[in-house]
């Protein structure tokens, strides 16, 4: 088995073995990067001082500093999360040459474990979409299958994880962005509680939505990244000060007794067979395993995309008002007078994707419209929210299909259709509650299909252990698919 | 025709807070440095970065909001204000609409001889923005973004006032209550405070308000007077004249003394204000408030009002010493803790000090004056072991090098003669010198007696008592 | 429902062709229609659930960012200063 097929744990216990030096990891995930970026377009930019990342690393562990499970790993990044001197531009033209002269706290805390970092992977341009196809520096395609979506907005990072182009790599998820594309990558894909990872260099695209998410090719893999990236941070007033457990140490399979919720309303007619099939098969695993299941309602969910389109586009209608060409970024050239750079330069370095969402975001907010709308959708959010709570009364963990169907066809959907696809995965951001993809079957044509865990606040524990339970009951079935 | 109209008068007053740091990040809060130095991400805007509030501004809007008071908020929250505009890096000011820190308080006005009470609609934090600079030479705008990000609370008035004289007395007020309290400095002209004014008319008797315009580029208090006194003549002659007052913001130009139109009611800025989700609700607890309750010191109101009703003094005397602080210390002391007549130190104050300070630029703490000091030269004084004119050269050495008042009226042999037998030689002495002033004043010319006096004072090397020398000038001139 | 796109386009600083304002307003009629089915609100007002933040000391930590680091990605700069082409009263 190469190098980069390897989960992060045991490539941690070879570099701790002396087995191998995360050189030698880093040059096979080169090599493998250099034979598949031409098909899949995974990355927008690849670091160029990955060996020099590595041979520091190797040069620190044999004096015998202290390593965490992730040093010298090779790790991919979301290219809407601040890394100082490497360019970060969002999929877009706006931010095309935008170098930040700042770390986002997760950076910092990833370079501090000693992980490598391999580049800045392709999105959704502001991580606004469900296919990576609106991004300004082409499409990534599905390794499984390169006629298909990565999914989005996430889907560099899920493709890279997924091919070998990466351990792992860190998302970002507003409403689905990291499981949606995991549960098409077939890999694992987390979207923490809100507030337990800090959002400070995380370009914000609805602030009070979305959190970094975390991609492993298995259970274990999420849930060591995440433990090293979550955390309260100063720079976050809406981070949770808390304190988290070793995950790693603390994952366990037994999860008999457990209370499983199946929302009826997650099953209806736009799920595909296949998925359907899937889930429903996972549902048995658990049954087998010891769990008890139980058949829940939340009739909310109806209106949950209605209430995500409006909070997230309005959020983003002002978060992203700063992208003006002054101060950095985009500016159109030869321009006359203010008014006309602001103007020009923002109809010139967007795309249409995220125009609309602009468009509606400052719609909803503006004056006559407010209370039908913006007002009206955080009542919505709170009653969605208390709903999801009390579900929990009744059970421990929910799980749903992660998204109607598998990756559909490149160019095949319109962004508008594309909103309803969300349904199963907005709640939680509406919520702010823990939700993961895990790999659980695949179509008839070998797609991946994912099924969407999800608790309670800060139950990341018993969705890790929910995880890991499935994968060892099946044996791994579900996972490694395109890293031949 | 002016006088059918009465002006109604709201104001809307912005504040830097002199706290260390900026209100959302470490950055440090000062003025006058090198463009775009005093700035982080979080100030700058930069993608990703994200606000922590400093609770220094929480607990000065607070400390602001019980001086006025109002009632504080124990939960409150921000909100985004949005509109494009080079000085504003985020294309939205974090501040505070629906639930602001302070509301529905009020505070009486020392005023025209009275008091004026303006009630006060809500004081509220948010950021400032930066500079933008117009080059002449260079064809384009600079920008300086070290502004962004100080704190400002904005303090809004209800439309109570009914004069410019009002308005300025209130802005007086109110800048000797921020720099009494410590939490701004005030200073024009660095902009540290500035204010809108929003002018409306109607009849005399009428209860519904008029239609009012708001006017911005007020820069300075009187600039405020000028302002509105413009606005209300304004308005009245439009509606004399038949027309109606538009809802408008103005612009005023204090050199040109008249204001143009900014923006008319149609095209008003819409804001689309929402809360702002990368921080939660700002708590203030009772404990905390209280203890900002007690460490407010006696308020510069309410310190006019007691040295007009409990020391006489005028309404300009009063606000005078109020407004400086060490002033208003020294005489509180002296009177107060060492009993000395309040109009006696509050006229050395206004005038020997006042013109020492000016000279040398030094503050009471500066110069070697202290209340003991200041207490036993007004007790000499009005002993009469030393004159006025004399004491005024004693309180100088005071000042410049510090010392007792009895030693240095010693020293400099200033104690003053009231012996009558002494006296009398001087008085007899001086009259026999100046016979024609004499026969002047006992032919009806009395203006020759202060002439007399005069000459006695001289040849006294200023020590004799006046009082007693005059009496015996009289008495001497009448006898013979 | 009649939407003013060309006055939202203004808010948002953006600008639409004569085209593309025809399209963006039917995108745009089509979701507001969409997102406007909502539940009818049943939270009393005071009733949200409300959590309130950590504030920070009052203390100066300088970014640590050089010149270059702060003017660097601008498109243009004059001086120190940022520099935009002149505004209209």
């Amino acid at each position: 088995m190469k190098l980069y097929q390897k989960n992060a744990y045991e490539l941690c216990r070879m570099l701790r073995e002396k087995k191998v030096s995360s050189e030698e990891i880093c040059r096979d995930v080169i090599e493998r990067i250099n034979s598949h970026e031409s098909r899949i377009n995974s990355y927008i930019s690849v670091s160029n001082d990955i060996i020099a990342q590595a041979r520091a690393v190797d040069k620190a562990l044999a004096e015998g500093k202290a390593a965490s499970p992730l040093t010298g790993i090779p790790i991919a990044v979301k290219d809407n999360i601040s890394t100082k001197g490497m360019k970060t531009t969002c999929a877009s033209k706006m931010l095309e040459g935008y170098i930040p002269p700042y770390d986002a706290t997760v950076i910092s805390k990833l370079r501090a474990a000693g992980a490598v970092i391999t580049g800045k992977t392709n999105m959704d341009e502001f991580a606004m979409g469900s296919s990576t196809e609106k991004s300004y520096f082409g499409r990534t395609c599905n390794p499984h299958e390169p006629l298909c979506s990565a999914g989005g907005s996430s889907g560099g990072s899920a493709a890279a994880v997924a091919c070998g182009e990466a351990t792992a790599a860190l998302g970002s998820d507003t409403g689905g962005s990291v499981r949606q594309p995991a549960s098409f990558c077939g890999v694992v894909g987390l979207k923490p509680t809100y507030g337990s990872i800090s959002r400070y260099g995380l370009i914000a695209f609805a602030s009070s939505l979305e959190q970094v998410g975390v991609i492993g090719r298995c259970t274990a893999d999420t849930a060591m990244l995440y433990s090293h990236v979550c955390g309260s941070d100063r720079r976050d007033a809406t981070s949770v000060r808390r304190s988290y457990p070793d995950f790693l140490s603390c994952i366990s399979c037994d999860i008999k007794g457990v209370r499983i919720g199946v929302p009826e309303e997650y099953f209806g007619e736009c799920v595909s067979s296949d998925v359907r099939k899937a889930a429903e098969s996972a549902i048995d695993c658990y049954r087998k395993m010891g769990a008890q299941i139980k058949t829940i309602s939340l009739p909310l969910v109806k209106y949950a995309v209605n209430t995500y389109y409006i909070i997230s586009s309005a959020e983003a209608s002002s978060n992203l008002a700063r992208y003006d060409g002054v101060r950095y970024g985009y500016r159109a050239r030869n321009c006359r007078s203010l008014d006309e750079m602001y103007f020009r330069t923002r109809s010139e370095g967007f795309g249409s994707e995220v125009k609309r969402r602009i468009m509606l975001g400052t719609f909803v907010l503006s004056a006559g419209y407010y209370e039908d709308y913006y007002k009206k959708a955080l009542y919505s959010r709170e009653m969605i929210r208390r709903e999801m709570i009390n579900a929990f009364n009744e059970c421990d963990v929910m799980i749903t299909p992660t998204y109607p169907t598998a990756a559909f066809r490149l160019g095949e959907k319109d962004s508008l259709s594309m909103y309803s696809g969300d349904v199963f995965t907005v709640s939680a951001n509406i919520s702010g509650l823990p939700a993961m993809s895990v790999p659980c079957g695949y179509t008839e044509e070998r797609l991946p299909i994912g099924m969407q865990l999800m608790g309670r606040p800060f139950s990341e524990l018993l969705l890790f252990n929910m995880g890991y339970a499935f994968e060892k009951f099946t044996a791994g079935s579900f996972m490694g698919g395109a890293l031949i | 025709m002016i006088n059918d109209y009465e002006v109604v008068i709201g104001l809307e007053v912005h504040a830097e807070l002199n706290t260390s740091s900026k209100i959302y990040c470490s950055c440090k809060n000062s003025f006058g440095q090198d463009p775009n130095t005093a700035v982080c991400p979080v100030c700058m805007g930069l993608p990703g970065a994200l606000p922590v509030l400093n609770e220094s501004v929480v607990d000065f809007g607070a400390k602001m909001g019980l001086a006025l008071n109002c009632h504080i908020n124990k939960l409150s929250r921000q909100d985004r204000k949005n509109y494009f505009y080079p000085d504003l890096p985020k294309a939205y000011q974090i501040s505070q609409a629906d639930i602001p820190l302070c509301e529905n308080g009020w505070i009486d006005v020392p005023v025209c001889g009275g008091v004026k009470r303006v009630g006060i609609n809500r004081i509220h934090i948010e950021e400032d923005a930066g500079k933008l600079l117009h080059d002449d030479i260079y064809d384009g705008s600079l920008i300086d973004l070290n502004r962004c990000g100080v704190p400002l609370i904005e303090i809004v008035t209800e439309p109570d006032m009914r004069s410019s004289a009002e308005a300025k007395a209130f802005l007086d007020t109110i800048k000797m209550t921020l720099q009494y309290l410590g939490i701004s400095d005030c200073k024009m002209q660095e902009g540290s405070i500035r204010c809108d004014v929003n002018v409306s008319v109607r009849r005399r008797g009428d209860t519904a308000y008029g239609t009012r315009c708001e006017m911005k580029n007020v820069n300075s208090f009187s600039g405020a007077v000028r302002s509105i006194e413009y606005e209300a003549r304004r308005q009245i002659e439009l509606i004399a004249s038949g027309g109606t007052v538009e809802q408008e913001t103005r612009r005023w130009n204090d050199a040109k003394g008249e204001s143009i139109v900014m923006r008319t009611k149609e095209n008003a800025q819409d804001y689309r204000y929402f809360p702002e989700p990368d921080l939660l609700c700002i708590k203030i607890d009772e404990n905390r408030l209280n203890d900002i309750r007690e460490s407010l010191p006696e308020l510069p109101a309410e310190k006019i009002l007691r040295y007009r009703q409990n020391y006489g003094f005028s309404d300009e005397e009063s606000l005078l010493i109020a407004e400086n602080m060490e002033w208003a210390d020294l005489l509180d002391k002296c009177v107060i803790e060492l009993g000395s007549d309040p109009k006696s130190i509050c006229s050395r104050i206004l005038s020997d000090i006042a013109k020492y300070q000016n000279a040398t630029g030094k503050t009471i703490n500066e110069t070697g004056l202290t209340p003991e000091r200041l207490s036993g030269l007004i007790k000499l004084i009005r002993e009469g072991v030393i004159s006025n004119t004399a004491g005024s050269r004693v309180l100088e050495v005071i000042l410049e090098k510090g010392g007792e008042p009895e030693e240095i009226t010693k020293q400099l042999g200033l104690v003053q003669n009231s012996d009558i037998d002494s006296l009398e030689k001087l008085v007899s002495q001086v009259i026999s010198e100046n016979e024609k002033s004499a026969a002047d004043y006992r032919s009806g010319k009395k203006n020759a007696l202060g002439y007399i006096v005069g000459q006695c004072m001289k040849r006294s090397g200023g020590c004799a008592n006046p009082r007693i020398v005059r009496q015996l000038v009289e008495k001497h001139l009448e006898c013979i | 429902m009649n939407i003013d796109v060309s006055h939202i386009a203004r808010l948002a600083h953006l600008s639409f062709t004569g085209e593309e304002l025809i399209i963006m307003k039917e995108d745009m009629t089509r979701l507001v229609e969409m997102v406007a089915e909502l539940p009818e609100n049943d939270i009393q007002p005071g009733e949200n659930s409300v959590d309130a933040m950590e504030l920070r000391k009052d203390e100066v930590i300088p970014s640590g960012l050089s010149k270059e680091e702060i003017l660097g990605n601008a498109p243009e700069t004059e001086h120190g200063f940022f520099v935009v082409p002149k505004t209209v009263e």
